[in-house]
């Protein structure tokens, strides 16, 4: 049934520019105007080229490739911070990036504050935020912290921080790039186990990896990118979600995608 | 499942994002700072008293209450610096959350330039307890600030919408922006008046999109009076750098995450 499609990638391009191979500064537009066209045209670079998937709800997928293979970029597409080139990505229901190391935190404010001013930006209200943030700094484990600017947090700590918020925001979708490699076991168990928790509530999970032990032990499935291309869609174990009789769906021709609010939000 | 999204109501979200951003870019600009929001102050004034000096005792300026007639210009354009300053870098010291989190990129500009309007608000009560202590008597016509103000706020905002943009692909935008400033206080009437330039040429000013606020400013504290054509020449400029400058973000804003 199509309705268990929570997010559809459809013949999906990527194309970048290199702006800052060209535009480093105002004088070097002026000083190199006749070469940019054709800089222009050497920068551009294709990150991914006609991938097509879907997940289903409730699933845990996994998402592998070397560094530069594309997985960041489609990361990002379907949490909506970028537009395809081409193709299309349909996301149904709310979704949650897990911020990473050194990005989303403001670090001279306090964690506190951060939960607040991440909290929103994940599209929680501030009623919302005040109603958990007693269970954000408890499950982070920050409860002495918190009033402490998150620039002398260590990395652990940033990442429990950054992995209590997402969770608590009430995601549909979970995206997680990378992030438990950080922190010490004890929490990555403690992650783990809360993640296993949301699954069967019927969260669905987006995990990039390149660890492959790591990705088998968590995903049902796992796609494999290689240089902007889907090479093979892998199942590990029957998913726990709900799902539609084909193992390995890549390319299915629904078109009756329903609009997404989070994206049309901007 | 989603937490009860649907039920939330779009503008109380708005409004907690509003509140929260806004509120970051003020703690992160008093953080560690011992006066905070004096400074804001202490600049236009220490301004005014060069000026003053300069203009009354070397210059010697002929013009009445010359104190004042300063100060009224002055403070707008304070905030037209501080608000394309903060406006223009907008988008990229949020890099980090434009990067990873979808929201109305447009409100990390609206939010910044809305910073440095609440410095205005309280330096502009400031400035009228100057004026009354000063003998100014308060006119109704001071009703035109709650039109007059908003205004410039929609005029920066729709700058700082193509700037902040700009300075995304150049990260010397900044410098032109500096640059035109410091022109650009020069051009405006500020430290003369209209009527000091030789015959005929007054209107050149009026290039400048700040000059009708500035006398728009000084007429109502110093006259009590709103001229309605500065007004009107004020509003048509307003509107077509909001629409220009919000075109031009909008044609851009998805290239942000990919570039920052």
């Amino acid at each position: 049934m199509a309705q268990d499609v929570v997010v559809s990638v459809q013949h999906v391009w990527k194309e970048y520019i290199h702006y800052h191979h060209i535009l480093t500064s105002l004088k070097e537009v002026v000083l190199h105007l006749p070469r940019l066209a054709r800089r222009l045209r050497e920068s551009r670079f294709l990150a991914l080229k006609d991938v097509s998937f879907e997940v289903y709800r409730g699933e845990v997928f996994g998402i592998m490739g070397h560094n530069g293979a594309g997985k960041s970029t489609l990361l990002a597409l379907i949490a909506g911070v970028m537009k395809p080139t081409a193709g299309t990505v349909t996301v149904r229901g709310r979704i949650a990036p897990l911020l990473e190391l050194g990005t989303g935190f403001q670090y001279d404010l306090t964690g506190r504050e951060n939960i607040f001013l991440n909290g929103i930006l994940l599209g929680m209200t501030r009623r919302q935020i005040q109603k958990k943030l007693d269970d954000i700094i408890a499950f982070a484990e920050l409860e002495p912290f918190i009033d402490e600017p998150v620039r002398i947090y260590s990395s652990g700590m940033l990442a429990r921080l950054g992995f209590a918020i997402a969770i608590h925001t009430d995601p549909d979708i979970l995206l997680i790039d990378e992030v438990l490699a950080v922190g010490d076991e004890a929490f990555q168990k403690k992650c783990l186990k809360k993640l296993d928790a949301l699954r069967k509530e019927g969260v669905t999970m987006i995990f990039v990896s390149h660890n492959r032990q790591q990705m088998e032990q968590i995903c049902d499935r796992i796609l494999h990118l290689k240089n902007g291309q889907v090479q093979r869609i892998e199942r590990i174990r029957q998913s726990h979600g709900a799902e539609p009789t084909a193992t390995t769906a890549t390319t299915t021709d629904h078109e009756e995608h329903t609009h997404h609010p989070t994206r049309n939000a901007h | 499942m989603g937490g009860g999204w649907g039920m939330v109501s779009r503008w109380e979200y708005y409004r907690d994002l509003v509140w929260v951003l806004t509120e970051r870019d003020l703690k992160l600009k008093y953080k560690n700072h011992l006066l905070g929001f004096v400074w804001s102050l202490l600049l236009p004034f220490s301004q005014a008293l060069v000026f003053y000096v300069a203009f009354q005792f070397i210059f010697r300026v002929r013009i009445e209450n010359y104190a004042f007639f300063l100060l009224t210009g002055l403070f707008p354009w304070q905030w037209f610096t501080s608000g394309l300053q903060v406006g223009t870098m907008a988008i990229v010291s949020s890099a980090p959350l434009i990067k990873k989190t979808v929201f109305p990129k447009e409100l990390v500009v609206v939010t910044g330039v809305l910073g440095e309007a609440l410095h205005f608000l309280l330096a502009q009560v400031v400035l009228i307890g100057l004026l009354l202590a000063g003998g100014v008597v308060p006119a109704w016509s001071w009703l035109g600030l709650l039109l007059l103000i908003p205004l410039q706020y929609l005029l920066i905002c729709g700058i700082s919408f193509g700037t902040s943009a700009l300075a995304v692909f150049f990260r010397d935008t900044l410098w032109m922006v500096n640059i035109a400033l410091n022109l650009g206080f020069y051009l405006t009437p500020i430290l003369y008046d209209l009527d000091m330039l030789p015959g005929g040429w007054s209107w050149l000013l009026f290039l400048n999109p700040m000059t009708s606020f500035v006398l728009l400013y000084r007429k109502i504290y110093l006259e009590g009076i709103v001229e309605w054509s500065w007004l009107g020449i004020a509003v048509v400029y307003t509107v077509v750098v909001l629409v220009l400058g919000f075109l031009f973000f909008r044609w851009l804003r998805w290239r942000f995450a990919e570039v920052l």
